[in-house]
């Protein structure tokens, strides 16, 4: 749904939501006139509530200070990133949020512009999550396309290690002992049960009390299988996670493996949250809500409930005027306060990285736990690896997303020293022949002194430290830039935030006056939280969630299984058919 | 994925995901879905008309079974009604009598396949919404049987897509079983039916590798590993290791060997999953009489006192772990596996039973009473000596 390509909704027709001409670049002739709420953003958690509020029946009218969708997590084209990068320095309005946005394009003439989908803030999606489920319930899953990703590797020693997290992987493993096996398992059962009530008592005792230490005690797991445990499948932000905390991140992982497949987590192609943010967008539209681009609200009269945009048009608000503090009007002064940074780098590499992936996949995570840096990082360093197969660059690149909680120089050293490992770490992998080599007489060097031979270091191991490659990575992008957010590290968005518009009744205080603010992307690299501020924000304006996408689909999936014609009985031996690929 | 619509299944929707093939999945998920009282009033009114066009051809196709109608415009209503309701076996029977006695009537080989080919696509079509409906799956194997042209080769594709969405039906084991006969049936080289079975009996350690809480692949290993200890292939054919280790101990017939292999296998699987079922039932048949029978009496007491090592030493991790709890099937495989040896001694004509093994018995089951009372008699009555 990018700039870059066609919309795929002929391919993908939805039989409920009906085909929507030109919602991605709506022809309105005018602002209506009044309307129920006002939603200025088109982040995802704004998209999220203009299509609940849009079925719940509200009239609304959702704006975006940018010419495209996605506002904090919009999917960007090359030449997008451009722009984007010097409003965010410029300061201009509608860029909050954002700062000390730094770009490099070395060959730009081999960057074509349309080829990638940059994402501002990407996620992985958990099999087993509530965003899923609201994908799947209001239908949007049919606008977008997914595809699993199963490899979360945790760098360690100088080397990328895979967690053995199923019970397959367990059972068939050679190299660990039964003792260890048993307690892995343990670990992972206590996981999947913490909640039962023959467990509350070691859970009360032990609910605060750090993470690691916890499941050092009790579980007896090696430094490593601990690291894997909390900064990879828990996906842990920061060191200091409490039991409780750990235990339940951990759970998410688990939980997900075989909801789809035998992989936890998702993304969507093309484009993570700014494609599914188009997806809630093309709903609320299919619902009644308003769309225009290219629009920024320049004030709010909460007398006269009237908003007033930059191109000197008026609306009326019967109800709540809710805007992402990335968009804030000129001159505002009730946008929260946002606390907490998360630093990113993005880069193109000239690489497929196929050797990360798993097979048939195009993506995989890779996390650097505290303190496995050389620049000895506090925090951890996450990151997200985009192949070709994602539909987010071409063939034989491959885009990396880095980030970290760390705060200002700091964090850029960190981003910068994991993005040199992975450097070093992809181009030993992916060496040719690597490990399978046949030794030439070129790889077996002569000492001149004793004469004792010294095989090619490189190709006798991978993890070899002293490795020195023979070619260098070409970056064809590198981005760097550091995001502020309301939302603390690992907790979950506070109503207090929205709070804050309902405090600030004295008049003539700022163009912003009770105007409810969103948070900014959380520092949370699934897509885990989003939904919740979606909600929140609903039930502050409708009063309660109870109806939060509480619509009623026509054709009911379910009926669909019900009894069915003779025809039917032809078309499902035909639909088969082909995929059985024999003969009967 | 195929873009077609509608995309039925929840899974469906993931891009290259299509194991399912449209299968439903039934482990472990509820038959029905409770609707409220409103939804279920609601679904009632809509279904009213259905409900009425159901009953009028049930009742129509009822009579003409037993009026012994045996037309094509019968068959075609036999499709509809199992169409609707698939559980309904006396309109299967029926079905075949219409096969038999009617369009079967002066088919050469040929075109009775072709007829059941059809017949196969739509029971094919049924047991993907059906998987475990008894009468489903013996229809098609009643298909298979009247075909003197079935493709077996095409069935095992089947039975290897069923396996993808629930490894752990045993419908789609015992059809698999089957098939397997069938092919057996269908082969002259006793090679090549040996050859099958030991084929199976590999696919089995795969399965249990995926999935050691798959009872039905520990069945079926029990079920070939007797096969294979009559008849099993040569050794040279097999290379993969783990493999020709297991096959040169059926060729030798040394069940002592085997035992020793499972020993492996089965103690990687206790430390897994020391909860597990399926595992425990499995070391139940181990220690059989099917296996004692055929061991020394130095070879029986040597390996059963290992393996009860084995058990005591996970049972005594197991408690420290479990704030002083025992694990059940520990002390129910230790009790076992001592009376089993009382079993082997008794055979042997000795009266030189150890008895701190005897005591041992008697304290494990004591124990076992206390924590599980409901079965408390059972164990009361299980003794050394008893039967």
């Amino acid at each position: 749904m990018a700039e870059r390509r066609p919309s795929g909704i002929n391919s993908r027709r939805p039989s409920v939501i009906p085909y929507l001409a030109g919602i991605e670049k709506p022809v309105l002739p005018s602002i209506p006139s009044q309307c129920d709420v006002l939603i200025c953003g088109t982040g995802l958690v704004e998209s999220i509530l203009a299509a609940a509020l849009a079925w719940q029946g509200s009239r609304v009218l959702h704006v975006d200070a940018n010419p495209y969708y996605g506002d904090t997590c919009a999917t960007l084209t090359i030449e997008q990133i451009k722009a984007w990068c010097a409003s965010v320095n410029d300061g201009s309005s509608g860029f909050q949020g954002f700062s000390k946005a730094m770009l490099h394009i070395p060959y730009p003439h081999r960057l074509n512009s349309r080829d990638y989908g940059i994402d501002l803030s990407p996620r992985v999606l958990f099999a087993k999550s509530d965003l899923l489920s609201l994908l799947i319930n209001s239908r949007v899953y049919r606008y977008l396309e997914f595809q699993s990703l199963s490899n979360f590797h945790t760098f360690e020693n100088d080397t990328f290690g895979k967690m053995l997290s199923t019970k397959e992987e367990i059972f068939t493993d050679q190299s660990m002992t039964l003792a260890s096996k048993r307690q892995l398992m343990k670990m992972m059962k206590f996981v999947l049960e913490y909640d039962l009530p023959e467990n509350k008592e070691e859970l009360e005792t032990h609910m605060h009390e750090p993470f690691t230490d916890y499941v050092s005690n009790r579980f007896h797991l090696s430094s490593q299988q601990i690291n894997e445990l909390c900064y990879a499948l828990g996906l842990a932000p920061k060191p200091d996670i409490s039991t409780i905390q750990g235990l339940s991140r951990v759970r998410r992982y688990l939980v997900s493996f075989n909801i789809y497949g035998n992989f936890p987590t998702l993304y969507s192609k093309y484009g993570g949250p700014g494609e599914i943010s188009q997806g809630f967008c093309r709903s609320a539209a299919v619902a009644g809500a308003t769309y225009k681009l290219d629009c920024a609200l320049k004030s709010f009269d909460p007398d006269t409930k009237t908003a007033t945009f930059e191109d000197g048009s008026k609306v009326k608000i019967s109800e709540k005027v809710v805007c992402s503090p990335s968009q804030a009007p000129e001159g505002s002064r009730n946008v929260p306060e946002r606390n907490y940074e998360i630093t990113r780098l993005i880069t193109i590499v000239e690489k497929s990285c196929k050797e990360w992936f798993a097979e048939g996949e195009s993506a995989a995570l890779v996390v650097f736990p505290p303190k496995s840096l050389p620049s000895n990082n506090q925090f951890p360093v996450q990151s997200i690896i985009m192949g070709s197969g994602t539909g987010c660059c071409p063939k034989d690149q491959c885009v990396w997303y880095l980030s970290t909680i760390e705060q200002g120089e700091r964090g850029r050293r960190d981003l910068e020293s994991a993005l040199k490992k992975m450097e070093e770490s992809i181009l030993r992998e992916s060496e040719d022949g690597g490990f399978d080599v046949e030794l030439t007489e070129s790889d077996v060097a002569v000492q001149a002194n004793g004469g004792i031979s010294v095989i090619n270091s490189v190709k006798l191991g991978k993890s070899f430290k002293g490795f020195v490659p023979k070619e260098k990575l070409t970056y064809l992008l590198k981005l760097m830039f550091t995001q502020y957010t309301s939302v603390a590290p690992f907790g979950v968005v506070s109503n207090a935030v929205f709070e804050k518009a309902e405090e600030n009744d004295h008049p003539g205080n700022g163009p912003d006056l009770k105007v409810i603010y969103s948070s900014m992307p959380s520092t949370e690299i699934s897509y885990d939280g989003v939904v919740t501020e979606a909600r929140l924000l609903y039930s502050k304006i409708v009063g309660s969630d109870d109806d939060f996408f509480d619509v009623d689909f026509e054709d009911d999936e379910d009926y669909e299984h019900g009894p069915s014609s003779e025809s039917a009985i032809v078309d499902d031996a035909e639909e088969f058919q082909p995929e059985m690929a024999f003969e009967l | 994925m195929p873009q077609s619509e509608p995309q039925r299944e929840s899974g469906a929707f993931l891009d290259g995901y299509r194991t399912e093939a449209g299968i439903l999945r039934e482990h472990g998920t509820k038959k029905s879905k409770k609707l409220s009282k409103e939804a279920m009033m609601l679904r009632m009114k809509k279904d009213a008309a259905n409900i009425r066009r159901y009953r009028k051809i049930s009742d129509d196709v009822l009579t003409m079974k037993e009026n012994n109608v045996y037309t094509e415009n019968a068959l075609k209503l036999t499709t509809q009604l199992l169409d609707w309701n698939p559980e309904f076996y006396s309109v299967w029977n029926y079905r075949r009598d219409i096969l038999t006695n009617y369009m079967f009537v002066g088919l050469d080989v040929e075109k009775k396949h072709k007829l059941l080919v059809g017949e196969l696509m739509f029971v094919l079509s049924k047991l993907k919404s059906f998987p475990k409906c008894y009468w489903i799956w013996n229809h098609r194997k009643w298909c298979l049987m009247n075909d003197e042209r079935a493709n077996w080769s095409a069935e095992m594709q089947l039975v290897a897509q069923f396996f993808e969405v629930d490894p752990r039906n045993f419908h789609v084991w015992q059809y698999r079983r089957f098939i397997v006969q069938c092919m057996k049936d269908g082969m002259v080289s006793e090679q090549g039916k040996d050859l099958l079975d030991f084929e199976e009996f590999a696919f089995t350690t795969k399965m249990i590798n995926k999935d050691i809480s798959n009872f039905s692949a520990w069945h079926n290993r029990s079920d070939l590993v007797v096969k294979l200890f009559a008849n099993s292939p040569e050794a040279s054919e097999e290379k993969e290791d783990s493999l020709r280790k297991y096959l040169e101990v059926f060729n030798r017939k040394s069940k002592k060997d085997f035992l020793e292999l499972e020993l492996n296998l089965f103690q990687n699987a206790i430390y897994t999953d020391p909860d597990d079922s399926s595992v425990w039932i499995y070391i139940r048949w181990l220690f059989g009489d099917y296996f004692l029978s055929d061991l020394s009496f130095k070879e029986s007491v040597d390996i059963i006192n290992r393996t009860y090592q084995v058990i005591s030493e996970l049972a005594q991790l197991e408690k420290e772990d479990n704030h002083g709890r025992d694990n059940q099937w520990c002390l129910k495989t230790q009790v076992y596996l001592l009376k089993q040896l009382y079993k082997v001694y008794k055979a042997e004509g000795t009266n030189d039973y150890p008895e701190d093994d005897a005591r041992q018995f008697l304290e494990k089951r004591n124990r076992l009473i206390e924590l599980d009372p409901m079965r408390a008699r059972r164990y009361t009555d299980f003794s050394l000596t008893s039967k």
